[in-house]
């Protein structure tokens, strides 16, 4: 297991992840929306730097045609809802999405399939309108990374278990109810 | 897999890359011999996929330098061999077994060792 790195926010994660949306968005059809979520996506916070990226659509049929394309492109689905509502996404090489121009090397990142009325991308996208408003919450939450970091330096379970409990904590805030936490629960959310 | 000098291509740096493209594929076979590569394949995968992306960089811009012909055959080659690093390592994590690993290692192997002798000759020194 790698030691947990925490980096101060970087302007080349935004541009990272506008170089993954373009080229998603040119080899990827049909009907569906990219938005980066997570901490790369909020100026000012730190991060491991791992760009997370959910890909919303409407309907079960795009969600399973997308799943498909995105494995031709090289990714692996880590986990897919037995609803087929939600589908984690890891790389198979560091050149995924392995386009037809040589040599692509995107930033390390994370993708989520899911349908754009799901829990797991609304807490996404509540998390970093909160977070996005609320200047002094970056500052400790940057911070209590900092600090797990150092307490768990190579052990990201209990890292993001902890760092879980702070973000719950914030969705609890803006109004997310324990039916909401279940089901985040029931999608294995990370 | 053991490095013999009619491999060499005469260009130190292909040449030493070369030879850790080898080492990486003896270690791969070190962990069947002791059967332990359910447990390091797609790390080894991401070893070689990670070498292999320096490298071909680093052998392409050569081969431009010196204007070598069939150069986007060759790169084809190169991006034909990462695809194939890609659907090895998505077809692991969906089953992994050890059938895949041997059948990996002897694709890799004679990849490897076919790729110099035919297509990085052409450039050798």
């Amino acid at each position: 297991m790698k030691k947990i790195k925490i980096e101060d926010y970087s302007p080349e994660w935004a541009h990272g992840f506008v170089a993954l949306r373009d080229a998603f968005l040119e080899h990827l059809n049909g009907s569906y929306k990219v938005t980066h979520v997570g901490s790369t996506a909020i100026i000012g916070m730190a991060s491991r730097g791992i760009v997370d990226i959910d890909i919303v659509v409407a309907h079960k049929g795009d969600l399973i045609d997308l799943k498909s394309q995105l494995t031709f492109l090289g990714y692996i689905a880590t986990y897919e809802s037995p609803d087929q509502e939600v589908v984690y996404f890891r790389r198979s090489i560091k050149e995924v999405p392995l386009l037809l121009e040589h040599h692509s090397k995107w930033l390390p990142h994370h993708l989520t399939l899911c349908l754009e009325d799901n829990i797991v991308h609304k807490s996404h996208l509540v998390f970093k309108d909160y977070m996005m408003d609320h200047a002094e919450e970056i500052a400790a939450y940057n911070e209590l990374k900092v600090a797990l970091a150092h307490k768990y330096p190579k052990d990201l379970e209990s890292y993001q278990e902890e760092k879980h409990a702070y973000i719950h904590e914030v969705l609890r805030k803006q109004g997310l109810k324990e039916a909401d936490f279940d089901l985040l629960i029931k999608y294995q959310y990370n | 897999m053991k490095w013999q000098d009619q491999y060499s291509v005469n260009h130190p740096l292909m040449d030493q890359q070369h030879k850790q493209l080898f080492e990486i594929l003896n270690q791969l076979e070190g962990h069947i011999l002791k059967e332990e590569a359910l447990d390091y394949f797609l790390e080894t995968l991401e070893q070689l996929s990670d070498f292999a992306w320096e490298h071909f960089k680093a052998e392409e811009t050569i081969l431009e330098e010196l204007k070598i012909e069939g150069l986007q055959d060759h790169m084809d080659k190169h991006q034909s061999f990462k695809k194939k690093i890609m659907a090895m390592t998505q077809s692991f994590f969906k089953q992994p077994d050890l059938k895949q690993v041997e059948e990996a290692y002897s694709f890799l192997s004679h990849w490897l060792v076919d790729h110099i002798l035919e297509e990085d000759m052409k450039y050798k020194m």
